[in-house]
């Protein structure tokens, strides 16, 4: 299991495009990948859950994925947010 | 009787009405016994729905565009969501309730999180839950879905929306009109009647609830009129008129190859307005003389990423070697305020139509500026380009942009980079500051391309958006009349030239008193290109400069019609 946490700095939060991106990588992944942002708490692989999170600018997130190569999802994962101007 | 809209799209229908509601849903509850077969059922369902998807965006892509089929490819992603099914498949073993109750709860959370939200792009998803949910219940109940393509005999059609997925499967040989009681000119519904050429009658309050199946109607796409049951003499007047816009549209083709050219023999040009490579068609194919205006913020927004400058670089050598030798105007990016691009941050802010939008962000963010016109610089051997800046308000801004284009330049010498040296450097006039300032203006630029939909709201003071304020619009009012000749003036002082490349440019009200000021370019949707021509040649200079003398002295925009309607009756005898 890898896990990691994430600021949000796009004034536009967590929107649509880097969403979608984020689950279409994410689904390929056999383990479990969960998100979670103050009490609430979504499956990475589902764009409307990520999305359903509503997380806006400022705001801490962290990513849990768990089952093999874990390590280098959480990489690909942290390279698609910086790309994407989500995360500094 | 009568009934008030909006005019979406052009044209005239005589015809009987077909009423088209959205089947009602009503979702049974009940608990079942076979949990494998209701899975199965729910299984078969998504894959129905989704092959139905998958065709209705075919045809969209095929009909309209590339984005208007991308909202399909969302509701795709929808119907895969893991956990929109996984929820769903839940609720069906645990609780044993059947696929379709068990989906519409699941969905309903979604909706009600999504709807919640402050975000208006967040909002707006909602409502593809919504159509996606509704699309699978539907199936799951084995009700036929909306039978729109079914329609083989001429009919008009009366809803009360028309989703894009409806209006993809209209067929034109036999819906001869559509009328709606929701929506306005920029919805999507407007948009596609306009690309699939069926005139159109929207925001038609209600229209649903007063008319019947069967019933004749008359639809007035321009004027945004709705006949119900006309008389005779209402019928004899529409069939005078539908019969001349045929004869006016198969004369118009005679205009292909001629030039624009008045009665006295008094030439103009007649550009297209184009967003993207692809319009190239139908620049060629209305005989348009050349872009007056290529807005590049398309080539932006339909990007996940800042396209490079490589990117940029095909797309502009594309629309210059296609459409060579023809003048082309390239728009420098017109981005920010209510224009936003995911990879770039903007603030939010208050006045976005007065904010940090166009050049102004353009100077700010140079190397985002310098990649675009390295881009245009590079493809400008490969045709006759002319590059313009937008939202200009102070000489200053303008010395700016140009210093950095020469610098631009200079660093492309350097590195032995062909580019062409016939280049004209123009503004768009659509602040007041600079239609006051033409004349310091004129002396420094090349050209000057007037945007009068900005011009009209800043004129005014009136948010184009906001519906209370619409009245503003006033396009024919003395005081813009008055500001577009101040700057056509000023232009032919200095021996340069005008053109305008908003919505007035191709408004047959506008054209004569337009040529009467000496407009040089006319930039216009391509379709419009030949009836203005046809118009042109209809127009004696002398007339219309006496025309023009009468606007500049009227009071309001309603005089001005008046005069202009008086003068176009006379030249159509």
């Amino acid at each position: 299991m890898t896990n990691k946490l994430f600021t949000v700095i796009d004034a536009a939060g967590m929107h649509a495009r880097p969403a979608s991106l984020l689950t279409q990588r994410c689904s390929h992944h056999s383990g479990k990948i969960t998100i979670k942002s103050g009490d609430k708490q979504g499956n990475m692989k589902s764009i409307m859950s990520v999305m359903a999170m509503g997380i806006k600018m400022g705001q801490d997130f962290e990513v849990i994925i768990e089952g093999d190569g874990s390590v280098e999802l959480m990489e690909e994962i942290s390279k698609l947010l910086k790309e994407h101007n989500i995360i500094a | 009787m009568l009934i008030k809209g909006l005019g979406a799209s052009n044209g005239y229908a005589i015809g009987r009405v077909y009423k088209y509601d959205e089947p009602k849903l009503i979702i049974p509850q009940h608990k079942i016994d076979d949990v494998d077969g209701e899975l199965q059922k729910f299984h078969t369902a998504i894959s129905k729905s989704e092959n139905e998807l998958l065709t209705i965006r075919d045809k969209i892509i095929e009909k309209i565009d590339r984005a208007h089929g991308d909202i399909f490819d969302a509701h795709i992603q929808i119907i895969k969501d893991p956990e929109l099914m996984g929820q769903t498949i839940d609720k069906i073993k645990n609780e044993r309730y059947n696929a379709a109750y068990a989906l519409s709860i699941v969905a309903l959370d979604f909706i009600r999180i999504f709807e919640s939200m402050e975000d208006s792009y967040m909002r707006e998803r909602a409502i593809d839950i919504k159509d996606v949910s509704k699309r699978v219940i539907r199936n799951l109940l084995g009700i036929s879905a909306n039978d729109l393509s079914l329609i083989d005999e001429s009919v008009i059609l009366v809803a009360r929306d028309l989703t894009p997925s409806d209006t993809a499967q209209l067929d034109r040989r036999f819906i001869k009109a559509f009328v709606i009681d929701i929506g306005g000119k920029t919805s999507h519904s407007s948009i596609m009647a306009q690309t699939l050429e069926i005139p159109a009658v929207v925001g038609a309050k209600n229209a649903f609830d007063t008319i019947n199946n069967n019933d004749e109607i008359i639809v007035d796409g321009e004027q945004g009129k709705v006949i119900l049951n006309p008389s005779i003499e209402e019928k004899k007047q529409y069939n005078g008129y539908i019969k001349r816009s045929q004869e006016e549209k198969h004369l118009q083709r005679n205009f292909i190859g001629k030039p624009s050219v008045t009665v006295c023999g008094h030439c103009v040009e007649l550009a297209a307005n184009i967003g993207t490579p692809k319009d190239v068609e139908g620049v060629i194919s209305n005989d348009g003389e050349g872009v007056g205006l290529y807005r590049t913020e398309f080539l932006y927004m339909n990007s996940d990423h800042m396209p490079t400058e490589e990117e940029q670089y095909v797309a502009y050598k594309t629309v210059l070697e296609k459409l060579a030798p023809r003048p082309i105007v390239i728009r420098t990016l017109d981005i920010g305020g209510d224009k936003s691009l995911p990879y770039l941050k903007i603030p939010k802010e208050d006045n976005p139509f007065l904010g940090h939008r166009a050049i102004r962000l353009c100077l700010a963010e140079e190397e985002l500026f310098r990649n675009q016109l390295r881009a245009l610089l590079r493809a400008s051997i490969y045709g006759n380009l002319n590059i313009m800046f937008p939202m200009i308000a102070t000489l200053e801004e303008f010395r700016k942009a140009k210093a950095i284009f020469e610098d631009v330049k200079k660093e492309l010498t350097k590195n032995k980079v062909a580019y062409s040296d016939m280049i004209q450097l123009g503004i768009m006039v659509e602040i007041p500051s600079v239609a006051m300032m033409a004349d310091k203006f004129a002396k420094e630029v090349d050209f000057f391309s007037i945007g009068t939909n900005d011009l009209i709201q800043y004129t005014f003071a009136a948010d184009r958006m906001n519906e209370q304020v619409s009245y503003l619009y006033q396009p024919y009012h003395p005081s813009i009349l008055r500001m577009i000749k101040n700057v056509i003036d000023a232009s032919h002082q200095e021996g340069k030239w005008t053109g305008m490349c908003g919505q007035m440019a191709g408004d047959r009200f506008a054209i004569p008193l337009l040529i009467g000021m000496g407009l040089d370019e006319f930039s216009m949707s391509a379709t419009s290109i030949l009836p203005s021509r046809a118009m042109i040649s209809k127009i004696q200079l002398e007339k219309a400069k006496v025309l023009l003398e009468k606007a500049l002295d009227a009071e309001t925009n309603e005089q001005v019609q008046k005069i202009v309607e008086n003068y176009l009756e006379e030249i159509e005898r």
